[in-house]
Order: structure tokens, then sequence, then C-alpha cells
């Protein structure tokens, strides 16, 4: 089994073992481990099992630290580009993995740390898997923001950068990987946060205006999943309608 | 050939007889050798050019016959040097100069559709978007077998003649960037040939097994050609002919520097679900044009 680690958040690559500092932490850890604010990352990657956002009241709450809990990888640490992936891209944090583990099932010799941890996210910190309401796949992301986000398979589309085709198809359960994968999270963690109660709320609040003369939400998501732009005159339709600047 | 009220009348496409020549000019403008016209020439300068410039100056291209390999390479579009004038005459879009001398003796003019398409083959030789020699890489398996399928009897052929529109291609973050692309080649379906979503929705789902999957691009190519038009079936065909040009895709993943591309997608759609925005955003796929890079 992977050793855990956990780093230091002053030092992020002076790492030591979780069993090490579980130890020394004490119950104060338990206490400080709360669920992440961006719901639904665990089921981005389907090999990522959990993930916490720890942050203990006596760090600076800049420093907080993120445990990714994930199986079937071979390095384990805050070096771990799959962590880093996760946090960096996928969730769109920018904090450092604090700490992997590398185990699915429990083992006899799973350290004292890594039960704990099965505790907490099987437990009151996290629901355990199958009671969670959160989508557990793509798909059900997918669905859930079409029946909950208020916005129509086209309008969905346009927020994820594909044909409302597209968006229909992984509702039905076609694979999504890759950029798509990472759009489609993003749009709908934007969403999920929205305060509201019911999809019609969400609806109005993506598509009310913004005081500030910025784009609503809606636009800013679309804006978001421009894709680029092929290199172009870009004088060509002033040129065509004879206003273009005289070089 | 310099009155002005002449080339009022002439239009792109036009095809001039009893022109014996036309001349090639060097850098500095100066008549460098001319080239014989037997056949005539036709005009490549756009109608409102002459018509408007009043400079008395106006292109011409070569008239030419072709035969063989060459003319069926024309007619399918697999080559853009030549623009078709009617079945059997071309113009060599490689020999284009200006004609100095006397009036032509005849005139031939086309018809809207044949003056399209020959405009669209001036439009496709200088106007095509130039892909980074990486991602020519990359693109070559889809290419080759999207080349030597397309233009034959065969299934695939069928459907990419008469059932896809066009293939475009999408590029993120950027079409320049050095690593780390992300390309979705977006297959535009004609519409009678792939049920719309709201079509798909209000029928009853399909019964029966569902088709064995994994039979290649041809099985797919036949599975859609099975189907007759606004057949609920095609939906499910389109995705397995998707897959397989995903496949196709993502065999020219390792042809690139390692990271050039980090992921492929390919997407289905009807003509009428793709929007100004992401037309803008993406350019056509001239397979025919790729340019192999230089051998390294």
């Amino acid at each position: 089994m992977p050793e855990l680690l956990i780093s230091d958040p002053e030092n992020q690559d002076e790492s030591t073992s979780v069993r090490e500092a579980w130890t020394q932490s004490g119950e104060a850890w338990t206490q400080s481990v709360i669920a992440p604010s961006i719901t639904g990352a665990h089921v981005l990657w389907s090999e990522l099992e959990r993930v916490y956002h720890v942050n203990p009241p006596d760090w600076d709450p800049i420093s907080a630290h993120y445990v990714v809990l994930f199986s079937g990888v071979s390095g384990t640490g805050v070096d771990d580009s799959g962590a880093k992936f996760i946090l960096t891209q996928l969730a769109g944090w920018t904090c450092p993995a604090a700490m992997t583990a590398g185990a699915r099932r429990r083992a006899d010799d799973e350290p004292e740390a890594l039960k704990r941890l099965r505790l907490l996210h099987s437990g009151f910190l996290w629901p355990a898997v199958g009671a969670s309401a959160e989508p557990s796949s793509p798909q059900e992301m997918v669905r859930w923001l079409h029946e909950e986000s208020g916005l129509t398979w086209d309008q969905l589309g346009r927020t994820l950068g594909v044909s409302r085709r597209s968006v229909h198809a992984w509702a039905a359960g076609q694979r999504v990987s890759g950029r798509n994968l990472e759009r489609l999270s993003y749009v709908y963690s934007t969403i999920n946060a929205i305060a509201a109660s019911s999809a019609e709320d969400r609806r109005h609040t993506l598509f009310s205006p913004r005081s500030d003369m910025q784009p609503n939400l809606f636009d800013q998501l679309v804006i978001q999943a421009r894709k680029a732009v092929p290199p172009r005159d870009e004088n060509a339709l002033l040129g065509r309608l004879g206003i273009a600047p005289a070089n | 050939m310099s009155s002005p009220q002449e080339f009022d009348e002439l239009r792109q496409g036009d095809w001039l007889t009893g022109v014996p020549n036309i001349s090639i000019t060097d850098f500095a403008g100066r008549v460098q050798r001319e080239v014989e016209t037997p056949l005539g020439v036709a005009v490549v300068t756009q109608c409102c050019d002459l018509a408007n410039e009043g400079t008395g100056l106006a292109q011409f291209a070569r008239v030419v016959t072709l035969e063989g390999t060459a003319h069926a390479d024309a007619r399918s579009g697999r080559t853009c040097r030549y623009a078709p004038i009617d079945d059997t005459h071309f113009a060599d879009l490689t020999v284009i100069g200006t004609v100095t001398r006397e009036s032509p003796a005849g005139r031939t003019t086309m018809t809207t559709a044949r003056r399209l398409a020959f405009a669209e083959c001036i439009k496709r030789r200088y106007s095509r978007f130039a892909f980074p020699d990486d991602m020519v890489k990359v693109l070559k398996p889809l290419k080759d077998k999207i080349r030597d399928t397309a233009a034959k009897a065969g299934s695939i052929g069928t459907v990419l003649q008469e059932r896809v529109a066009t293939m475009r291609l999408e590029c993120e973050p950027d079409w320049e960037a050095p690593s780390g692309l992300s390309l979705t080649l977006l297959v535009l379906v004609e519409m009678e040939f792939l049920p719309s979503l709201e079509e798909l929705e209000a029928a009853e789902p399909p019964s029966g097994a569902t088709r064995q999957r994994k039979q290649g691009l041809n099985g797919a190519a036949e599975a859609i050609l099975n189907c007759t038009s606004h057949d609920q079936r095609l939906a499910d065909a389109w995705d397995e002919f998707g897959g397989e040009l995903l496949t196709l895709f993502e065999r020219g993943l390792p042809r690139s520097p390692e990271g050039y591309v980090i992921d492929v997608q390919v997407e289905i759609l009807r003509t009428d679900e793709l929007s100004y925005e992401r037309f803008r955003n993406t350019v056509d796929l001239d397979f025919d044009y790729l340019s192999a890079p230089p051998e390294e």
C-alpha cells in the first residue's frame, strides 16, 4: 500500500507520514476537516474517491489544504500530478494537494490514519457512497443540469461549447472526456453553487442583468466556453464595408 | 482587349476563345513570357472588380482539357488546381496572366451553378486555412482514410459524398499553441439524414436488440446507408460512424510531438445545428489539401 503523505502548510515540499501527522494532530484534525466547497469534484475522475478541505482554525485561511483521496495511483504526495491536476484544473482550485492516498480497498495493514479518513468520509462529513445526492457520473451531472438549471439543451450546449446534440448524448450515457469533462464540471459547479431552490430561480439568476455592467452569469459561461478563433484578417468586415482604417 | 466596356460584360468563369496566349510577368511586372492558350482563357477576376475598378486589367487562366487520373481528380475535387468550366474543360489556376492582345473571338458563359462551383474552386485554392505542420501529422490517418474512400463508390464514399455536408475542425486553447491542444472534428450531416433531437425525443424508444457495434468505419457507413432519410435508427448509426472516425483521429496522436495534442473529439451534428459563433471558431477541413509537412 502506498504511504500516505501530508504536507506542511508552510512548506509543502516537506511531507511527513500522514500516520505521524494524524497522531500528532489528534482530534483537532477531526474537528477541522470539512467538506469541500466545490461539490461534485469527486465524480470527475473515476479513480478519485474523495476530496476534503482541511483548514485548521489556527492556519492562515489562504493556506487552506485539500485532502485528495484516490486510488490506483503509483505515486503519492504533494507532487502527484493527478492530485494537482484535479485541484488546479478540474475543480479550479489553486491550492496544492496536501495529501494523497492510494488505496481504494481496505487492507489489513491499512494505516490508522486512513481508517480514520474512511470513517470521516463515510460518516458525518461526507455522505456515504450511494447515499449522496450529488451526481456520481458525468451523465448524472448533465441530467441534473438539464433538470435543475432551468436551461434548455441548446442553452446548455452553449455554456459547454458543444452542440445540444452532444449534451443530449452525454445525458444518455455517451462518454465525456478531456476538455469537455473539465468544462462540464465547471458549469455544473457554477450552477450548482447558485443559492436557489428551483430550476426557475436558477434560470432567473443565470440571466439576471448585473449592475456592474458585466455580462450576466449565462453569458459569462458562454464566453468561457468559446473555442479559439482561427487566425484571420480582423479587418475583413471593415474592409468589405469600406471603412477599414488606412495604413 | 483593353476596353473597359468590354470588361464590363465579362463575368468570372466566362470562357473566352480566340485568345492565343496570356502573359506571365516577373516580380517587376514586366512580361517575362507568353503562354499559348489554344483553347482560350477563363475569367478569374470577379465581375464587379472588372466593372468598378476601370483599370482595363483583368486576370485570366489558361483553359485546358484533362484526361485519365488528372480528369478524375479535378472532377472529384481532389485537386483544386483546375476549376471546372464544363465536363471536359478546366481553367488551370497555375497559369494566370493578363491578356494583352486583341479582343476574344468568342465568349461562353456559365450557368449560375457552374459559376458557383468555379468560384468555390478559386476560393479553395487561395483562401484555405493553413494548418500547423504538427496538426497535419495528427490528421494524417483520418485524412488518408477519407481521401482513399471519399471518391470511391463504396459505402464510406457514398456517405461522405451524399450524407455529409462538410467537416470542420475546432481547436482550443489556441491554433498556434505549442502544446496542450484539444481538437474537435465536427461532422456536419445533411438534415434529412439525421433526426432532430425533438424528433428523437418524441419517438418511441427503439425496440429489439441493439445492433452490434465495432464493425469499422465501413460497417458504420453501411448502417447509415441501410436507413432511409428521416429514419430514427440513423442517430445510432451516426454515433457509430463518429466513434470510428474518433478511432482514426486518435491514431494520429502519436505522430505529433508528445503533448502537442492532448485530446481529440468527434461531434456529429446536423447542418442546422451549427451556430454562427461555432462556425467562425472552426475551419473547413480540406482533406485533399492538408499539405504534407517537410520530412524531418
